[in-house]
């Protein structure tokens, strides 16, 4: 009697074990996408003309980046590599001139070599307003070679 | 002496029901084995990349049970407002379109994030299923740079 008692205990526990407990069981799918950092230029003006009185002219652009800061801008003038600023013709006649970089924070000198402005928060898909002027440091006279005087000022997001 | 011989037969009867009958005693074990019913995920897609243009991704993902009958529910982390989205580490947000297919046989039906979907007369046989996902609008130079994610958890019950 004691060994059929234990024996239909046993067999209790079986089918217990499979009749009462609910199961689950789980398994996950990550997604997801990555929105590279980028900056890109907008209203970029064509050309600039300088008057040949020496009075100021300006160009503008705005440069625009999905990030809210962290980036720096660069502004240079190609002539600028080889002595001071100017603007020079198809025969190495040069005209030397000035000129300045104005965006957010700063109005800054480009005669003595390339200027950085960082930018550090607040920016995220804001267009930033920068606006150059140069100007001949001396007007063209009668004696001025005639030609086409020329020079490029640049700017570089890094990012 | 008649006495004596009924004494000697009764005696005799007596003493014999010891020895010429069979006897036994029985006992039994009841044995058996309990297979406990089971659902198990293989195949499981290890990551979605979205596309940024607003085209779908597709994950995959096979279910066996030893069962005939069992339900899956499937929840999207992001699911809030009948809709889905994908989330950066700043918190940004990017609206996503989910579809989900039970098997690979029939084509998905929007998902928007949570839902449960019973099977029957699965019993050993895999369950193919996917889904598809894509971003809602596709990203401009606007959109603030991240990374962006959601996870799409399945739960078998069964």
């Amino acid at each position: 009697m004691n060994i059929f008692i234990k024996s239909a205990a046993i067999l209790t526990v079986l089918l217990g074990s499979g009749l009462t407990q609910a199961a689950n069981n789980t398994a996950s799918i990550p997604m997801g996408v990555e929105v590279p950092k980028s900056c890109s230029f907008s209203n970029v003006s064509a050309g600039i003309v300088l008057p040949e009185d020496g009075s100021e002219a300006q160009g503008s652009f705005n440069h625009t980046c999905n990030i809210d800061g962290g980036f720096n801008v660069t502004y240079s003038l190609d002539s600028r590599s080889i002595g001071s600023p100017k603007v020079k013709n198809i025969d190495g006649i040069s005209l030397p001139i000035t000129a300045r970089i104005k965006s957010e924070c700063c109005d800054l000198s480009l005669d003595n070599g390339s200027q950085t402005i960082n930018f550090y928060y607040s920016f995220l898909s804001r267009p930033v307003l920068g606006v150059v002027t140069a100007k001949l440091i001396t007007p063209t006279t009668a004696t001025t070679p005639a030609g086409v005087y020329t020079d490029t000022f640049r700017v570089n997001v890094n990012y | 002496m008649k006495t004596f011989t009924k004494f000697a037969v009764f005696a005799a009867m007596l003493v014999g029901s010891g020895l010429t009958q069979a006897a036994t005693t029985t006992a039994s074990i009841p044995m058996g084995v309990d297979v406990p019913k089971s659902c198990t995920f293989s195949n499981v897609s290890a990551g979605i990349i979205i596309p940024e243009d607003g085209t779908k991704a597709r994950g995959s993902f096979t279910l066996m049970c030893n069962t005939g009958s069992f339900s899956v529910e499937y929840a999207a982390n992001s699911h809030a407002n009948g809709s889905t989205s994908l989330t950066s580490t700043n918190g940004k947000k990017l609206n996503t379109l989910m579809n989900i297919s039970r098997v690979d046989w029939e084509p998905g039906f929007p998902f928007n994030g949570s839902g449960s979907v019973g099977y029957g007369g699965f019993y050993g046989i895999p369950v193919n299923g996917f889904f598809e996902v894509g971003l809602q609008s596709p990203i401009t130079a606007t959109t603030e740079a991240g990374v962006y994610t959601d996870t799409l958890n399945m739960n078998v019950t069964y």
